[in-house]
């Protein structure tokens, strides 16, 4: 390859980009344990894809910020001001916004500064993880896509048959509420669901109808929840 | 317990399970075995750095003279003996002549201490003859430098005059100068070779003539010498390597002790290591180190990522008991302390063969330049 690429950065210090390429991986690395530690830890209804996203993809870019700037006050000081003219004009809401406009501000800062193998490295990094996010659909808890609810009549040793079928349709379950109410029989109860085949929900509604001691079947798909 | 079988998972689920699940832990683990890779062999965090060293030959001139060819350019490769510069030291005029002229002192007084009788007796006897020839071997070797002045005196005349800014008469009188100090030098020549003719005729005759012999030997040994100044001095390599540095061109004239140019061997002998302030550890003779090149291999499809830098062991052969400064580019950015403690690594068995050994401990040699740094880890020891 005649190290072509090796020098395609017009700078004082010539570029290491063997060392340039570790760093932006070893960002990506650790930006993706820390959004996968986020999302195992997560607790409350504020829960964000997009911001899990960032969390993968930000460290990444602020890699390759660093690179550019290189100790050079100056540039550092062009990066804040484009940053602030972009942000003056636009309200980024979303994170993950935040963090494009900041990869192609730093990519041109790149070229800007003749770090052209930068640029390119960084440009080739920032889309590869960007894509990655997209096919593997990254920060999608997915724990359950189904909510049943129904009402139970039946003793409560006699559950077990109510478990076997919902085994039988789902990966997973999870009993989250159990209602009894005073002066009727039977129980509510309300179970989150992981279908194994998620297109074959009203097989599962129709066989839990046909059971004894079952009504008020009611199933809601909830796919989305609140990843956004 | 139902003995109906669990609803079967469709492969477009299986696909989504697979990408959403498994393809995040594979690209993962990937990730960490490139950044595995990358920092085994590219990070190097240990601050004692080497460099690399080899022979080096500074060539000057040992008088002053003329360089009348230099054969080298530079980084041309030059093997021992090979001729490196021819210097003209006639064109020094005040150490030829002084020693012309002490040599003709020298005849005259030989002349004068032969006894008068004798030289009667036998006025062609062979000492009188032998010093006659010496003499005007003496006026031979002062009309040639006077040949050769004339001669460049001429030639600078003549270009004058060429642009007219001489006179004609000038040129004539620069030109009979010339002319006149050529006639004699031929002159003298063939008396010289007719003395010597009649001193080997006599010499055959008269074989006891023997006066003064070894004091007109010494005297013939020193105008030898002075006739061998006429001629160029051929400076010669003195090892084998590359031309460094080229201080003097052809035409140019040097000083005693003038450096005409530098020869470095390609051959690398030793690294000299530094150890930064403060010195954590303190090298000792005989202490393990690994050494790693810090070039770019130019071979293999990962050749471009560096990721097969070469690595040797040795051991320190010396450890300086001072500090000592050392250039910026030696020392890693933003370091406190410009003085390091240096040490050697002696790269070269005493028989000539590499004494650096790969991690399997077979012997390797280091495909390094004179002046390449190196970085240095002390094995076995925590930095």
């Amino acid at each position: 390859m005649d190290h072509w690429f090796l020098q395609g950065d017009y700078t004082p210090i010539p570029t290491d980009v063997p060392m340039m390429l570790m760093g932006l991986l070893l960002a990506f690395v650790c930006g993706h344990a820390i959004a996968w530690v986020y999302m195992f830890t997560h607790t409350g209804l504020s829960y964000s894809r997009s911001f899990v996203n960032s969390l993968v993809v930000i460290p990444t870019i602020v890699s390759m910020v660093m690179l550019v700037l290189s100790n050079n006050l100056v540039t550092a000081f062009g990066l804040m001001a484009i940053f602030a003219i972009v942000r003056f004009r636009n309200i980024l809401r979303d994170t993950l916004d935040t963090s494009y406009i900041l990869s192609v501000i730093v990519i041109g800062m790149a070229c800007g500064t003749l770090k052209f193998a930068t640029a390119v490295a960084g440009c080739l990094m920032i889309c590869m993880i960007m894509f990655y996010i997209r096919v593997t659909s990254f920060g999608t808890r997915h724990r359950y896509d189904t909510i049943l609810n129904l009402h139970w009549v039946r003793p409560a040793p006699e559950i077990g048959a109510l478990n076997d079928t919902l085994g039988r349709h789902a990966r997973r379950s999870r009993c989250v509420s159990e209602r009894t109410a005073e002066g009727s029989l039977g129980m509510d109860f309300s179970y989150r669901l992981l279908l194994r085949d998620p297109s074959r929900l009203e097989d599962l509604l129709a066989e839990l109808r046909e059971m004894d001691g079952v009504s008020r079947v009611t199933g809601l798909k909830a796919e989305a929840e609140s990843e956004v | 317990m139902s003995d109906k079988q669990p609803i079967p998972i469709p492969a477009e689920q299986k696909w989504q399970d697979f990408r959403q699940i498994v393809l995040p832990v594979i690209v993962f683990l990937l990730c960490i075995i490139g950044v595995i890779i990358l920092w085994w062999s590219k990070v190097s965090p240990s601050s004692v750095v080497g460099e690399a060293r080899s022979e080096n030959i500074i060539l000057s001139s040992p008088r002053a003279g003329l360089l009348t060819e230099v054969k080298v350019g530079r980084f041309d490769s030059v093997k021992k003996g090979d001729p490196i510069a021819y210097i003209d030291y006639s064109m020094d005029p005040d150490f030829a002549d002084a020693t012309v002229e002490w040599v003709r002192a020298q005849v005259d007084l030989l002349t004068l201490t032969i006894d008068p009788m004798q030289r009667a007796r036998t006025a062609l006897s062979y000492n009188q003859l032998r010093l006659d020839w010496l003499n005007e071997r003496t006026s031979v070797a002062a009309l040639k430098i006077e040949l050769q002045h004339s001669e460049k005196e001429f030639k600078r005349i003549e270009s004058l005059f060429e642009d007219n800014l001489v006179s004609e008469s000038v040129y004539n009188k620069a030109e009979t100068n010339r002319d006149s100090y050529a006639v004699q030098v031929q002159q003298k020549t063939e008396l010289v070779a007719s003395i010597e003719q009649a001193l080997r005729e006599a010499q055959e005759n008269d074989p006891a003539s023997q006066l003064d012999q070894a004091q007109i030997e010494r005297l013939d040994q020193g105008l030898s010498r002075v006739e061998g100044l006429l001629n160029d001095i051929v400076l010669y390599s003195p090892i084998d390597g590359e031309i460094g540095s080229i201080s003097k061109q052809t035409g140019e004239s040097v000083q005693s002790g003038e450096t005409i140019a530098t020869i470095s061997s390609s051959e690398i002998k030793k690294i000299v290591g530094y150890v930064p302030q403060p010195i954590l550890l303190e090298p000792e003779v005989g202490m393990e180190v690994e050494i790693r090149t810090r070039r770019l291999s130019s071979s293999g499809f990962f050749s471009w990522l560096g990721v097969d830098r070469q690595v040797a062991r040795a051991t320190i052969s010396k450890v300086s008991n001072r500090l000592e400064a050392v250039g910026s580019g030696v020392l890693r950015s933003r370091t406190a302390y410009k003085k390091v403690l240096p040490f050697t690594i002696d790269l070269v068995d005493p028989d000539g063969k590499p004494s650096t050994v790969d991690l399997d401990g077979k012997r390797i040699k280091l495909d390094i330049h004179p002046g390449e740094l190196v970085d240095i880890h002390f094995v076995g020891v925590g930095e």
